[in-house]
This record gives C-alpha cells, sequence and structure tokens, in this order.
C-alpha cells in the first residue's frame, strides 16, 4: 500500500492535522500510523472497544481497523510523549477530502456517519462531533477513522455535533441538490463548512418549504443568531428539563430521511458524455486501451493516478495490475457516475475524486498543514494523463513546459496522449478564442518529455490527431 | 417561542453541577442545542409540553418559582 502522507522514515512524525481534539493525536512511524490517547480517551476507548457495537462495526468494515499497542510495539520517542495508551490503525490507501468527493459520496459518508451515532447510542455511547473529515475511503467504501470520537453517553445531553453535521455534511448536500450549488468550493473555502447564516442567505422563499431547509437552517440561523452572546450553560438545563435520549434518536431518524431523500437532479453534462460522444473511432479506442494495458501489465505498481479519468475506463485498466487507483476528473458528474458503478461492483481499489487540475487541492487550514494539496499527500508510480493536455493547455492557459515540469515533479512514469490542434475536440477549444498556443506543438512536446523523462514509447492512433507517449521517470 | 424563553432565564441547575460532567472540543452551538428539542419527535414534544405546564403553573402560582428539580 502507498503511504497515507509525506512522512519521514525512521523517526516519528506528527500529523499537524489532528491537533484539534486535545485527547489525542496522530503520528506516522516507518509507515505505520498510531494515535496517542488521553486518560480520557482512554476510558472512552475502553468503553467502546468493550461494546458490540464495536465489533460489528469493526466487522462490517465501517470502522478503521485498530487495536491497542503495548510498550514493545510502541515507538521510543512516541512513548516519551506520555500518552496514557497507543493505538494503532490500518493504513487507509489514499487520504481525500470532502471538497474532492462527489454528491453520493458525500451524502453516503452522512448516512454512515448518522448510521454510527445512532448504533452508538443504543449502547450507551455518543460521538463528540460529526465532521466529514473523519470519513475516509477504500476505494468506494466509506470508513470512519477518529476511534476517540466515542465517548460514554450521559444522560440527558444533546447531540454536541448536530451544528457541525449541519455545518459539513447537510447543507453542503442541500445545497446542490436543492439549488444545484457545487459545495466543493464552498468546502474549500472554509473547512469547519458552511453555517447556518450562510446556508439560509442561499435559500429562495420557496426553498423554505424543501424537507429540512425551515428547521435545520432557517430557524437554526435564528436561534443561533439570538443567543449567541448567551452566558447561560444551556447543556446544563437541557438536562436539568428532561432532554431525552430518544430526542436525539428521533432527530437522528428525520435526518436520516431528509438525506436519503436527496438527489443531485443535473440532467446532463458535456463530459459526462464523453464516452459515448466522442470522436474516437472504435479501432482508436482499441488502440490507446491496448497501448495502457501493455504499459501497466509490465509492472506492479503501487499507486496509479488516473488524471481527467472521464468514465473510469483507464482507471480500471490500471487497477489490475495496482494496489490502488486515483482517478480524477473536473467534472463533478462525471465522479459521481464513477462513483455509483464502483460502489455497485463494492469496487475497493479505485477512489474518484472531483478535481481540476489546474486548480487541484492546495495546503489548506492552520500553518497551511492540517489539510495536504494533493501533490503531499502520496507521490503515484504511474499518471495517466490520456485526453487531458489540450484542457490544461487551451483552456486552463498552463504553458506546456510547466506542465510536463509538473507531470516530472510527481516522480512517476507517465502515460499521456497529446490531441493536435487538427483533432476536432482541440478545435472546439479553440473556436472562440485566440490562437496563442505556440507551445501547444507535437515537436515541442516531444522536447519537453525527452528533457524530463526517457521516452520508451510512441504510437500514432488511426485517426492521426492524437498520439500517446509511454515515459519512464528519470529518477 | 416558549422553548427560547425559557433558556433566557437563569439556568434552573448551577454551572458547576453538570458543566464538568460533559467533555466538548467543538461548539454544539447555543441556537443549535436548543433546537434539538424541536427535533426531538414526540419527546420532544412531551418535553416542551412540561416546561409549558411549568410555566403556566408558575404564573397560577400553582408552583413555586424557585423549586428545586428532583
Amino acid at each position: 500500500m502507498p503511504p497515507v502522507t509525506a512522512q519521514s522514515s525512521g523517526s516519528v512524525s506528527i500529523e499537524p492535522g489532528s491537533f484539534r481534539d486535545r485527547n489525542g493525536r496522530i503520528y506516522y512511524y516507518e509507515g505505520a500510523i498510531y494515535r496517542g490517547l488521553s486518560l480520557q480517551a482512554l476510558e472512552n476507548y475502553s468503553i467502546l472497544a468493550a461494546s458490540q457495537f464495536y465489533k460489528n462495526t469493526l466487522e462490517a468494515g465501517t470502522l478503521i481497523e485498530t487495536r491497542q499497542v503495548g510498550q514493545g510495539e510502541t515507538p521510543e520517542t512516541l512513548q516519551a510523549e506520555g500518552w496514557a495508551a497507543v493505538l494503532k490503525h490500518a493504513r487507509v490507501p489514499f487520504i481525500s477530502y470532502p471538497y474532492e468527493w462527489s454528491f453520493g459520496m458525500l451524502k453516503d459518508a452522512a448516512l454512515l456517519q448518522l448510521d454510527l451515532l445512532n448504533r452508538a447510542l443504543n449502547e450507551d455511547l455518543t460521538m463528540k462531533d460529526a465532521t466529514s473529515y473523519n470519513i475516509q475511503w477504500f476505494g468506494s467504501k466509506p470508513v470512519f477513522i477518529d476511534i476517540p470520537s466515542f465517548e460514554k453517553f450521559i444522560p440527558g445531553t444533546p447531540w454536541v455535533g448536530y451544528r457541525q453535521f449541519c455545518e459539513l455534511f447537510l447543507y453542503p448536500l442541500m445545497l446542490q441538490a436543492y439549488k444545484d450549488v457545487e459545495f466543493h468550493q464552498l468546502l474549500r473555502g472554509r473547512l469547519d463548512g458552511i453555517t447556518p447564516e450562510e446556508c439560509k442567505n442561499l435559500m429562495s422563499f420557496r426553498d423554505k418549504f424543501r424537507p429540512g431547509v425551515f428547521m435545520d437552517v432557517v430557524l437554526q440561523a435564528k436561534l443561533q443568531k439570538k443567543y449567541s452572546q448567551t452566558t447561560n450553560n444551556v447543556r446544563a438545563n437541557l438536562r436539568a428539563t428532561g432532554f431525552r435520549k430518544e430526542m436525539i434518536t428521533s432527530n437522528i431518524a428525520r435526518l436520516t430521511k431528509i438525506i436519503r431523500r436527496f438527489e443531485w437532479k443535473r440532467s446532463q453534462s458535456v463530459w459526462s458524455d464523453y464516452a459515448t460522444n466522442t470522436s474516437y473511432t472504435d479501432a482508436d479506442t482499441k488502440r490507446k486501451e491496448e497501448f495502457v494495458r501493455s504499459v501497466v501489465a509490465k509492472k506492479h505498481r503501487n499507486l496509479v493516478w488516473d488524471l481527467g479519468c472521464n468514465t473510469g475506463a483507464y482507471s480500471r485498466i490500471a487497477a489490475k495490475n495496482s494496489e490502488y487507483v486515483v482517478a480524477t476528473d473536473f467534472d463533478h458528474l462525471a465522479i459521481e457516475r464513477l462513483y455509483h458503478e464502483l460502489k455497485k461492483e463494492g469496487n475497493a481499489t479505485i477512489l474518484p475524486l472531483v478535481m481540476n487540475l489546474a486548480d487541484a487541492s492546495p495546503n489548506l487550514g492552520w500553518r497551511g498543514l492540517e489539510r495536504k494539496a494533493l501533490t503531499e499527500r502520496a507521490k503515484p508510480d504511474l499518471v495517466l494523463c490520456l485526453a487531458l493536455i489540450h484542457h490544461i493547455v487551451i483552456s486552463a492557459n498552463v504553458p506546456l513546459k510547466e506542465f510536463i515540469d509538473w507531470m516530472a515533479s510527481l516522480g512517476g512514469d507517465l502515460v499521456i496522449e497529446f490531441v493536435t490542434k487538427d483533432d476536432p475536440m482541440t478545435k472546439i477549444l479553440l473556436a472562440n478564442k485566440d490562437d496563442q498556443y505556440d507551445d501547444y506543438s507535437l515537436d515541442f512536446l516531444e522536447q519537453c518529455l525527452a528533457d524530463r523523462f526517457h521516452v520508451r514509447r510512441r504510437e500514432q492512433l488511426a485517426s492521426g490527431t492524437r498520439i500517446m507517449y509511454f515515459a519512464q521517470t528519470l529518477s | 417561542m416558549i422553548v427560547c424563553h425559557l433558556f433566557e432565564s437563569k439556568p434552573i441547575m448551577p454551572y458547576s453541577v453538570f458543566g464538568h460532567l460533559i467533555f466538548c472540543y467543538i461548539d454544539p452551538g447555543t441556537g443549535s442545542m436548543i433546537l434539538q428539542i424541536l427535533l426531538g419527535g414526540v419527546a420532544g414534544l412531551w418535553m416542551i409540553i412540561k416546561l409549558f405546564g411549568h410555566r403556566i403553573k408558575t404564573m397560577l402560582g400553582l408552583s413555586k418559582k424557585e423549586e428545586e428539580p428532583k
């Protein structure tokens, strides 16, 4: 499996994004993931570990595989940190964030969060937060990774994570389903999510009659505003006035129903129809597939990136001889369709992500270290870059040399398809633009590739406007 | 709204009694917590009725204003 994040080998390194809850911290050591626990977190973990809920969810694979390790197994540097106990977690093949998921992925993650809380409450456990960053993916399977989220339920307490659930799950889904507003930019813009007030401001009068909007958005915004300055201990008051666990489970059932009904109704997308509405002939498609298949077959790889994956056809070819494939596309609907296909198959080795490579996920959060840029999470052994370069150079105006340099900096081998200016798809891109792209030529591409890679294979497809290259990394 | 007005009054129990029992590293939001009574289904409705009844009784002088909860 590829490493979950950049880390120094041989020494313990701290995960800079794991600072929010002071009851624990994540560490990396020799590719393994450890979590230090405070005494309070250890008490809660002991209760969790003894529960039937824990056994069931581990068995179902919805909770990250975890075990407590003794001193002998704990790295020495970590022992010195003074934690009450240390856990060791299974590795997530590739870390991703909610602002990279498709609508269906965020919806399934939300339903998992609610389901876990509901089942935990049945055994007098609760969850101290409800952030979508606590869910990660094994291909199309969502897994909850933050074990210390679970703690003993204290009768009379409300659901502490309700507001966070709304801000990081409910509102993004609601805006996509009701307003067709892309949630990625909003979530990337603020790691804490969309506030009730902001969500309210985006809703029309008619929207207030849609499920969830009046209570979870409008009323919550109003109450939050009204009581933002209160000094009263509302939690204590709620307990004293008889707040009951059934009220939380009732709320969970209501939210589950609302979220299950969410549908993203965008009828068509230029790129999702690409596979059936393309200039490729059957012969070209076959040769292209054969090209990729032969590169993939030669060497088993840990991590493959399929950039501009569209329907994911080449991700599937790559997955046959690699541990894990990250399939990205800037078209949300293409990723949504791919996710649903992979989910149906129960695929655990292809991770679909929404990503605009000309504006890929940057480092975000506290000190710019809390959420990592795409390139800092792991290095691919092979990058597939098929029918993408014309979008990067012509649509996004990125100089061709810079793009090839970036490809080389990833450190893996490269399969790249060049689409000449005579190709119908490139002509569409140039139709209303000045052709200022002198660098967009076959000769210059070959020069750039030769500077940064060993070009091992070149093949022109029958159309004559598409040329495939297999380039090996110099490193 | 009856529920909201209840939380404008002084806390029924002192903070120290329960405050330390609940560890909370995120802000649950005061308004969001109050809202959970309304989102609490039948149990929530029952709580509102009880709270409302208590307030009516207090207004009618049928129960003491400074009554300590059990």
